[in-house]
Parts: structure tokens; C-alpha cells; sequence
């Protein structure tokens, strides 16, 4: 065997030493989230300080937001409405986290159904449904209501503070659905058996243990939705708006009218800045301490038996799923057929056109569509490849100071959507970038906003990873850039998928970021259903809504295929 | 011609010194191991080799060239090394072949070179029927094999291996140790060797250096480390042995009740280390031994006996003297408890050993 050692040639190819050229990725890489994060969000400060004729230091916009009445009266039904929305999911989402979690009620693998498909609803889609079914007038259950029992009154009216809560609620509540089974799942029977062996029923016990030990990450999954409520616009741009009610952020795009007051819309966001930063810490602090109370390691859990009680439950469960779910995305699918939406669906007013419409005659919902996969298609490849190369970089301590990146990476879940566009407007849209209306402001912002997720998520990957896979390519002959590329990636490459997916989904119905950002050219679906909405559209519109949901739920359906059916739902 | 040095290497980690001045020099297809106890700074002596981690202080040659010191060190991809890792580090996204030939790929060899070397490779680690296999369908055994036939692939100046069987079980162990020198007769590859596991170090090595808190306390090759240690720490880490108190004078060692002539000792305070097996017992009747030259003979009874399968522990009380010693003897050396017995040491096994 000794003609082996001979089989050589190999020493004298002894390399010259190679340029490492992940100093300048990473390099590069600080410069890239130094100019998405740090730049734009920077110009919220100096612009809301700064006088818009002499740039010179002031409070005044300040001030000239806090004198309106109209502006404060607009945070104060924006903080009416996050309290109701809230208390709304709370009311959906629990009975069913804790019937999946504890009990042994038949069917409630549906309930996973029920949540995953609010989850994916895009809000404006879910809000064009109700719309549909709960307006005033024509609303499809106040003529059943009216031809029902003659009385002309409307039952229901979606165009309220109650209904857009009810509506923002229903998509929502999967937040809450999310942790409170998570933390549940933590819990062990035993705690419980403890309670009933000194006397407690079932209920009870639910009442008096498992419900305080998951109130942590309860309480913490209520902050994110509150949060989410508070920075919605797409969803009050369709239903407040039409109501003749402001809140927040359709207050702030007034300050867009022309002419434009960017300085007065800074000022009035920093509130909005400010109160997500809070929670957010907060929200942290909490999950950090409720880890402790739900520590209980020995968790094995026997499903809870419910006897009579299943049927409420069962019925609770299937009626979020109908109201969340089947009936939106129902009357979308049946209007995208029909002629005239209002009339009943019958054959005389079904028909084709509004697919052949969107699809090949009118050009804006084209390039619409076109414009939505494209920047959705970009924005999950170029976060994915960011949230990746800056968690590694992160993780292995790469450059000095790397944990700053993190921070940098992380910055964006404090600003919502809509005020990132304004910073993204401030910062890029003028000269010298002159990026208004570009496909790349779109996408840039978009990248910005979703950075966060793929970050963590990539984050926990890697650190879940060896190091010694990447020191082994690199004691065989292989750079740090081989490293990533060839054993790192590779070996995450169903966390990367899941990152890539679920950016994907969420980039693809983005309404908010997008906002002052778009003009004719670079219009996504969700900006356009505003228009279309206000023009009454509907027919149109169901179709292009319905092509979207098609897509979407092609995109998860191939993610649970290939990562597992709770890939989207996990907890992060 | 390979040549490694490592000249007064020093690693911090904030106050806390994991590697103190470390030197010591490979010859050409050495293999030397790095022995001591958990956490002593072997893991961070390896990495400093491999370019993984910087030194705080002192310097890494190979064959002449710097390629570590504080100022810097040449990456590790440059040093023309390889390594087995404790956790094997197989690329679970590589099949078998790519992993073998993930090196070779690395120098740019031709595709059908590597290919046919690996081939080769495998053949040594008797793996070639598995080269198109993932790693997550081999046993830990053949995952160990394939991190051997990567490292020896790409006939590196240097071959680091750290703790590579400490994860496999015990059969497994002694399977690997012989396979892990059989390549490294067969192709010479200058070879560190990082484990905890004294036997392991002694069956493998040329050399061993033993580690105590980040310094060496001796180099020497196996026998020698055993039949010489040169402090306490090494004598007790090697094997079992015996520890005496005396105090030394003009070339002798007093200790009680008997004195041993030694070339070496320094006057003062004296510690001696003899191993148990040096020690002979026989039946002690009324007469007295028969006098040799340079052997001792001590009278004792037996205080403690343990039967060990291939041999017998003895525990020995020393007859008018507070002191105990222990014994290794054959299976068929049967004494009862309370016999009394001749221990008879040559006096050159007492060897002065230096520490507290
Ligand atoms: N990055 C680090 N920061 C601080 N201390 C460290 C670091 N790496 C190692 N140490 C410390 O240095 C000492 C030596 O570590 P090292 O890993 O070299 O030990 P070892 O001899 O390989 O031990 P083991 O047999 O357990 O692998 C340990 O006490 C360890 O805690
Ligand atoms: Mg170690």
C-alpha cells in the first residue's frame, strides 16, 4: 500500500497563500445595513427636529402636531381601536390555543386550518371580504338580514370603529393563537393533576393554574398585536377612511397632500416609534421572566377530557375559522365571478371577463400583479442572503464590534411599515438617489423591514450549527466565503427555504412600507386594491385578490410540503 | 522535510492564562501527543497550531517560515495542515467522496486525479463501498474513518487530531487507535495528538508531553515518561504510583529508614515516586533476604488486598514505620491478609520527582 504515499505530486502544489475575500463581503455588508438602517431612520430624527425652510434645530413641528385636535383625537381612536382588536383576538384565539393544546376534542386539527389560513389572508383581502359581507347596504348579510325580516335597517355595519376592529381581529389573532399554544405546550400535566388531586375540577384548574402560567407569553403575544393594530394602514385605509374616522396612520398620509409636509409626519410618527420601542421591551422582559414559570421540564401532558362542554368549543373554533376564513375568501372567489357583485350568483351574473380583465386587458392590474412577484421574489432573496450573512457574521464574531450589526439588523422591528416608507421617502426618494417610483426603493424597503426576521431565524439557525464544520473547511484548504457557501448554507438549507418563504408570503401582500413610495409605475396588488376599492371595483379587484391567495397558498402549501406543516406557525 | 516548532507560546483569555509558555519541536513524521487533564489548555494549543487562534505571546514556525504570532497568524487554509475534530466534522451535506475529496478539490487538482485518490483513500480506511453515502448513514466508527481518509487526503506538512475517540465507544476506541497509527506508519504525516486519555497517549505517541495547567511538565517518549517522570504531576498522571517523603544529602536520598543513592537529587525536601509494579513481595519467614546489590528490602504486612483479575492490588504497612505503600502482583501471588512480606525495590525505581 506504501505506492499510495507515493501517489504524491501533491506537496510541491502547495498554494500561495489566497486572499481572503470575506473581509470585504463583510465590509461591504456593514455598509449595506449601515445605509438601509441607519440612514433612513436617522433622517426621522433630524427631519422631525429641523425646521423644512432653514433646516435649523426646532421643536416646533412638534408642537404644530400636539395643537391639532384632529391629529390627537386620531391617536386617541387608534388606541380605542388596538383595545378592541385586542380584546377581540383574546376572545378568538384562546379557547382555541388551549383546546389544541390541552384537550382531546375531536377535530381540533382543523383549528390549525382555521389559524394558518387567517395567517395568510392578506389584511386588505380579509377587509375587502367584509366589506362585501357587512356593508351598510349592499353587504351580503344585511340583504339576507333585510329579506329575511323586512326591516330595512342594516344589521351590520362594517364601517366602524367595532368593525374594523372586528376585521383587523380576525386577522390577527394566529399572533396570539401562535404563543399561547407554544407556552401551553410547556406546561406539564402534572402541575395540573396537582390542582386536581387537592379537589379542583377541570375548569377550574384551567382557570386557577394553566391560564396564570401561560399569561406571560400571553400578555406578551396582546403587546404584538397591539402593536400590529397600531401600525396597520391598509385595513383602516379601506374601512376608516370610508367611515369618516381617522386614526393614526391614515393620518399620516394627509401630511402627503400636497404640499407634502414631511417634517409635520416625522413628528407625528415618533409617537408611534416611541410606543413600539416600549412594548416591544417590555413584551422581551416579559417572555424572559414567563420562560421561568413554565420551565416545567417533566412535560408530559394527557389531553384534558371536556365531556359536554366539546361541543361550545368545537363550535367557538369553527366559527372563527368560518368568520376568518371561509366567508372572506368565499364571497372574493364568488364576486370574482360575478358581473355585478351585490346581485345573487346566478348564471345569468356569472361570467369570466373579470379574470380576462385582469389577466390580459387592463395593464396596471398587470403590471400590478407582475410588480407584487417580482419585488416579493427579490425582497426574500436578497433578505434571506442578508439576515444570513449578518447572523454568521454575528454568531461567529467575524469583525470586531459584529454585535453592533445584530442591533443593526434588529433596529427595523421598532419603526412600523408606514414610517419606514416616510423615511425611506425622505431618505432615497429625492436627489441625489432619486429613487420615487423606482422598482428598487420598493425592494429596499421591503428588504429593511423583513431584515429582522430572516436575521433571527438565521440567527437561531447557526448557532444551532458546529463550528467545527466550518473550521474543518478551513483547515482542509477552504476560505471562511467556501465555508458559508459550500457547508454552512447547504446544512441550514431548510431554515434558509423557511426564511425565504415566509418573506416571500409577507412581502407579496405589503401595504404600509409601500406607501409613499409607489407611484403609476411601481405599484403592488395591495396599493392598487386601495384603488380599486375607492372606485368600487369589486369584481376586479375579487379576481386580482383571488390570483394572490392562489399564489400564496401555493408558496405555503410547498413550504409545509418540504419543511413541515408548521413551519409558518412556529414561534420565533 | 517537515519541521514545527512552538517557542514560548502564551494564550490569555482575559486574566486567565490557558496556555503557558509552550515549546517544543516536531521532527519530521513525529507523532507526539498532548496528555493532561480536562481544561488544561491542549484544545488551545492545537487551535493555535491549526491558526484558529492567535497567541498572545511567542511564535509557530514551520519549516522556517512564522506562520503564527501575536502580530498574526497565516489562516489556517495556508498552513497546509488538516485536522480530526472531537465532533468528527463531517460535512453532513457531502457525500462520503466529497468529503474525501473536499482537499484535494481545494488544491485544484484535476477531477479525475482526485477522484482516483480518493478511491485510494478509502481503500486504506476500507470505506469504498461506502463513497456515495451521506454521513448521516454511517456509523460513528466509519464517520470517524472518513475524517481520517480527509486528513491524510490531502498529505498535509501537519496532522492534528483532538480527543478523535473520545466519542466512540470503547471497542470502537481501540479499533481506531490502531488505525490512526497504521496511517501514520504508512504515510509518515507529522502528527499532534490531543487527548485526555493517558493509555491512548502511551500506545500511540513517539513523544508525549504532559500538560498541567497550561505548561508542559515533561516530553519524553512513553517508557521514559513512565519509568522517569520528572514531577509529581507526571508520575501521577502515568499510571499508578507510589509517592515518598524524604529529604536528600551529598547524593543520597534519606527517607525513613532507609537511604537510596541518587546522582541527580538536590539537596533538601525530597519527594520519590516509585510505580507499584517495581515493588516484589515475598513470604518473610524468619531469615533474611538475600542480599543484591543496589536492591532494597523492606519488611511490611499486608494491610489491603483487592483482586483484580490479572492481578493483585496490595496495600502494605511498612513493619515499625507510619508508612503504606502499594503493590502490583501476579494473579498466582496469593498472600493473606496480616502475612508478612519482603518488599524488595531496586534502588534505581526510586526516582526523585520534583512539586508538591
Ligand atoms: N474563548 C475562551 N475564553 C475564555 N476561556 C477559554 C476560552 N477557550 C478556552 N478557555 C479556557 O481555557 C482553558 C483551556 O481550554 P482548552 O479547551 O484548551 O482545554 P482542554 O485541555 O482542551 O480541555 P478538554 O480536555 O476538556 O477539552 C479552559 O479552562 C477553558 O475554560
Ligand atoms: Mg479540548
Amino acid at each position: 500500500m506504501t505506492d499510495i504515499a507515493n501517489v504524491n505530486g501533491l506537496r510541491p502544489l502547495a498554494r500561495r497563500p489566497k486572499f481572503d475575500w470575506s473581509l470585504v463581503v463583510f465590509g461591504l455588508l456593514t455598509a449595506i445595513l449601515v445605509g438601509l438602517v441607519v440612514y433612513p431612520m436617522s433622517r426621522l430624527l433630524i427631519e422631525s427636529f429641523s425646521d423644512p425652510k432653514t433646516g435649523s434645530f426646532t421643536v416646533a413641528n412638534f408642537f404644530d402636531v400636539a395643537r391639532r385636535s384632529r391629529y390627537l383625537l386620531a391617536y386617541w381612536h387608534t388606541v380605542q381601536l388596538a383595545v378592541v382588536t385586542v380584546i377581540m383576538s383574546v376572545a378568538m384565539a384562546l379557547p382555541m390555543a388551549w383546546v389544541v393544546s390541552r384537550t382531546d376534542i375531536p377535530g381540533r386539527s382543523l383549528f390549525y386550518f382555521g389559524t394558518l389560513g387567517a395567517f395568510i389572508m392578506p389584511p386588505f383581502l380579509g377587509a375587502i371580504g367584509w366589506i362585501l359581507l357587512a356593508g351598510p347596504n349592499a353587504g351580503w348579510i344585511n340583504q339576507i338580514w333585510t329579506s329575511l325580516t323586512g326591516i330595512e335597517d342594516p344589521l351590520v355595519n362594517i364601517f366602524s370603529l367595532w368593525g374594523l376592529a372586528f376585521v383587523i381581529a380576525l386577522n390577527v389573532f394566529p399572533l396570539i393563537f401562535i404563543f399561547a399554544t407554544s407556552a401551553l405546550d410547556l406546561i406539564s400535566s402534572e402541575m395540573e393533576e396537582a390542582a386536581a388531586i387537592h379537589g379542583a375540577g377541570p375548569m377550574r384548574t384551567t382557570w386557577i393554574i394553566t391560564l396564570p402560567l401561560a399569561l406571560p407569553a400571553i400578555l406578551g403575544a396582546i403587546m404584538l398585536v397591539f402593536l400590529e393594530t397600531i401600525a396597520l394602514y391598509g385595513t383602516p385605509a379601506l374601512i376608516a377612511i370610508p367611515a369618516r374616522f381617522n386614526v393614526a396612520t391614515t393620518q399620516l398620509t394627509t401630511f402627503f397632500e400636497y404640499p407634502a409636509k414631511i417634517e409635520l409626519a416625522m413628528a407625528f410618527s415618533v409617537p408611534l416609534v416611541l410606543i413600539t420601542i416600549v412594548l416591544l421591551g417590555a413584551q422581551r422582559l416579559l417572555l424572559r421572566g414567563g420562560h421561568v414559570a413554565v420551565s416545567g421540564k417533566g412535560g408530559a401532558r394527557t389531553a384534558m377530557r371536556v365531556g359536554r362542554w366539546k361541543w361550545l368549543f368545537l363550535a367557538h373554533g369553527v366559527a372563527v375559522t368560518l368568520l376568518a376564513v371561509i366567508l372572506p375568501a368565499g364571497i372574493l372567489v364568488s364576486t370574482s365571478f360575478q358581473i355585478a357583485w351585490a346581485k345573487a350568483p346566478v348564471l345569468s351574473n356569472l361570467t369570466l371577463d373579470n379574470y380576462r380583465a385582469i389577466l390580459f386587458e387592463q395593464a396596471t392590474v398587470r403590471e400590478a400583479m407582475f410588480n407584487t412577484v417580482y419585488f416579493a421574489l427579490a425582497s426574500a432573496t436578497a433578505c434571506t442572503v442578508l439576515g444570513f450573512l449578518t447572523a454568521y457574521v454575528v454568531i461567529r464574531k467575524l469583525i470586531p464590534y459584529s454585535s453592533a450589526l445584530a442591533f443593526l439588523a434588529v433596529a427595523p422591528v421598532a419603526v412600523p411599515g408606514i414610517v419606514l416608507a416616510i423615511c425611506f421617502y425622505a431618505a432615497f426618494a429625492g436627489p441625489p438617489f432619486s429613487l420615487y417610483g423606482s422598482s428598487l426603493i420598493i425592494i429596499l424597503a421591503f428588504i429593511t423591514r423583513f431584515l429582522p426576521i430572516a436575521f433571527v431565524s438565521c440567527a437561531s439557525g447557526i448557532r444551532s450549527l458546529n463550528p467545527e464544520l466550518e473550521e474543518a473547511v478551513r483547515i482542509h484548504g477552504g476560505s471562511r466565503m467556501r465555508a458559508m457557501v459550500e457547508v454552512v448554507a447547504p446544512v441550514l438549507k431548510k431554515s434558509l427555504m423557511g426564511v425565504w418563504i415566509l418573506v416571500f408570503v409577507i412581502c407579496s401582500r405589503e401595504l404600509s412600507t409601500a406607501m409613499f413610495l409607489t407611484s403609476h409605475q411601481n405599484r403592488v396588488i395591495s396599493i392598487l386594491t386601495l384603488d380599486m376599492s375607492e372606485q368600487g371595483d369589486y369584481e376586479t379587484l375579487a379576481a386580482m385578490g383571488v390570483v394572490l391567495l392562489v399564489v400564496t397558498s401555493t408558496v405555503v402549501a410547498i413550504g409545509m410540503r418540504l419543511l413541515g406543516r408548521d413551519f409558518m406557525l412556529r414561534r420565533n | 522535510m517537515t519541521k514545527l516548532i512552538l517557542d514560548g507560546l502564551v494564550k490569555d483569555y482575559g486574566g486567565f492564562r490557558a496556555a503557558d509558555n509552550i515549546s517544543l519541536t516536531l521532527a519530521d513524521g513525529e507523532f507526539l501527543s498532548l496528555l493532561g487533564p480536562s481544561g488544561c489548555g491542549k484544545t488551545t494549543t492545537l487551535r493555535m497550531i491549526a491558526g484558529f487562534i492567535t497567541p498572545t505571546q511567542g511564535r509557530i514556525e514551520l519549516d522556517g517560515r512564522e506562520i503564527s504570532s501575536p502580530k498574526g497568524v497565516v489562516a489556517p487554509e495556508n498552513r497546509d495542515m488538516s485536522m480530526i475534530f472531537q465532533s468528527y466534522a463531517i460535512w453532513p451535506n457531502m457525500t462520503v467522496a466529497q468529503n474525501v475529496g473536499f482537499g484535494l478539490r481545494m488544491k485544484k487538482l484535476p477531477a479525475d486525479q482526485i477522484k482516483k485518490r480518493v478511491g485510494e483513500i478509502l481503500g486504506v480506511v476500507q470505506l469504498d463501498h461506502l463513497a456515495e453515502r451521506y454521513p448521516s448513514e454511517l456509523s460513528g466508527g466509519q464517520q470517524q474513518r472518513v475524517a481520517l481518509a480527509r486528513a491524510v487526503a490531502v498529505q498535509p506538512k501537519v496532522m492534528l487530531l483532538d480527543e478523535p475517540l473520545s466519542n466512540l465507544d470503547a471497542n470502537l476506541r481501540e479499533e481506531m487507535r490502531t488505525e490512526i497509527k497504521r496511517m501514520h506508519v504508512e504515510f509518515g504525516i507529522t502528527t499532534v495528538y490531543v487527548t485526555h486519555d493517558q493509555s491512548e497517549a502511551m500506545a500511540i505517541s513517539d513523544r508525549v508531553a504532559v500538560i498541567k495547567a497550561g505548561r508542559i511538565e515533561q516530553i519524553d517518549e512513553p517508557y521514559r515518561l513512565y519509568a522517569r517522570p520528572r514531577t509529581r504531576f507526571a508520575a501521577e498522571f502515568i499510571g499508578r504510583t507510589n509517592l515518598i517523603e524524604g529529604h536528600a544529602k551529598a547524593g543520597e536520598m534519606h527517607f525513613e529508614g532507609f537511604s537510596v543513592p541518587s546522582a541527580e537529587v538536590r539537596s533538601g525536601g525530597v519527594l520519590a515516586s516509585v510505580r507499584p509494579q517495581n515493588l516484589k513481595l515475598s513470604l518473610r519467614g524468619n531469615d533474611k533476604p538475600e542480599r543484591a546489590e543496589g536492591v532494597l528490602h523492606l519488611a511490611a504486612r499486608i494491610d489491603e488486598r483487592i483482586f483484580l483479575g490479572e492481578r493483585w492490588d496490595y496495600g502494605l504497612a511498612l513493619e515499625g514505620r507510619a508508612m503504606s505503600l502499594r503493590a502490583a502482583a501476579p494473579a498466582e501471588q496469593v498472600f493473606d491478609m496480616d502475612a508478612p512480606v519482603w518488599i524488595s525495590i531496586q534502588e534505581s525505581r526510586i526516582i526523585p520527582v520534583e512539586g508538591a
